[in-house]
């Protein structure tokens, strides 16, 4: 299984990343924007498991989302927004561009965990 | 506005402890940094109010949350990764803080000072909340200074 991190900030990556390996996928692919995580998927990446920011540059976590379920190749695959957003309205906006589940940062990587486990996605729960 | 002491606590609290596992102790602000080296991390929340947050911390505390995100030994880490890691702190806190902020706002992308001896001031900007924390051995502060439109 394959996993893509989006995020501008490297050390938030690398704790994803980090979560996702622990969860049993065998290759994360990370991006610090939506236009780079573009690029990857337009190269040929089918993850099964998409986690993404939602306050990047280039292009930000729901441009994201919305540009990659235009690809009908990427339809199965579960988007994870992990954001600072508590908006109502920023989190109907990610669902509504195809998220199909978010993480509130701070988080602890149980939290994560269980909510790929609720996704169905993988069968590890903290 | 719903922000205040405690509410920012709970946001700090959430970052530092239950995230990064850090234990943290309230103290009396204002840290002062006097001569020691040490960096502020800060994030705009703007729109109907326009409020910066901002984290100041010493170098060494600094160094060690990277080595905590990125796991990874200091000897190992660039100041990049450095600026990084506070770079994400201020974003989680800012990020939690414009949630407790009535009204439409938006969140810049976080920046980064270092040196000794300065102070970062926001002209016509009011002190909001200041807290600060004692973090093993070192003492951190975070404060929201701003104004509404």
């Amino acid at each position: 299984m394959e996993a893509l991190v989006v995020d501008d900030s490297r050390a938030m990556r690398t704790i994803l990343k980090r979560i996702v390996t622990q969860c049993g996928f065998e290759l994360c692919e990370e991006a610090p924007d939506g236009l780079s995580a573009l690029r990857k998927l337009h190269d040929g990446l089918r993850p099964r498991l998409v986690l993404v920011d939602f306050n990047m540059p280039e292009m930000n976590g729901i441009e994201f989302v919305a540009a990659m379920r235009t690809n009908p190749e990427l339809h199965d695959a579960t988007v994870v927004m992990i954001t600072t957003e508590t908006s109502i309205e920023r989190m109907e906006q990610a669902l509504a561009a195809g998220a199909d589940e978010y993480v509130m940062k701070p988080f602890t990587p149980e939290v994560l965990i269980d909510k790929l486990a609720l996704a169905g996605i993988t069968t590890t729960s903290a | 506005m719903q922000l205040t002491d405690i509410g920012l606590h709970e946001v700090i609290d959430g970052v530092w402890t239950q995230m990064l596992g850090y234990d943290i102790e309230p103290t009396v602000p204002p840290v002062v940094f006097e001569d020691t080296r040490h960096l502020t991390g800060s994030v705009a929340i703007t729109g109907d109010w326009d409020v910066m947050l901002l984290i100041e911390v010493p170098e060494a505390l600094a160094l060690d949350l990277a080595s905590t995100m990125f796991a990874m030994d200091q000897a190992d880490l660039s100041q990049d990764d450095v600026f990084d890691t506070l770079g994400e702190m201020a974003n989680m806190v800012g990020g939690n803080v414009k949630g407790l902020i009535p009204g439409n706002t938006q969140l810049s992308l976080p920046t980064i000072s270092e040196g000794r001896g300065y102070q970062v001031h926001v002209p016509g900007s009011e002190l909001l909340v200041q807290l600060a924390y004692r973090v093993g051995e070192w003492t951190m502060e975070t404060r929201l200074v701003g104004r509404a439109r």
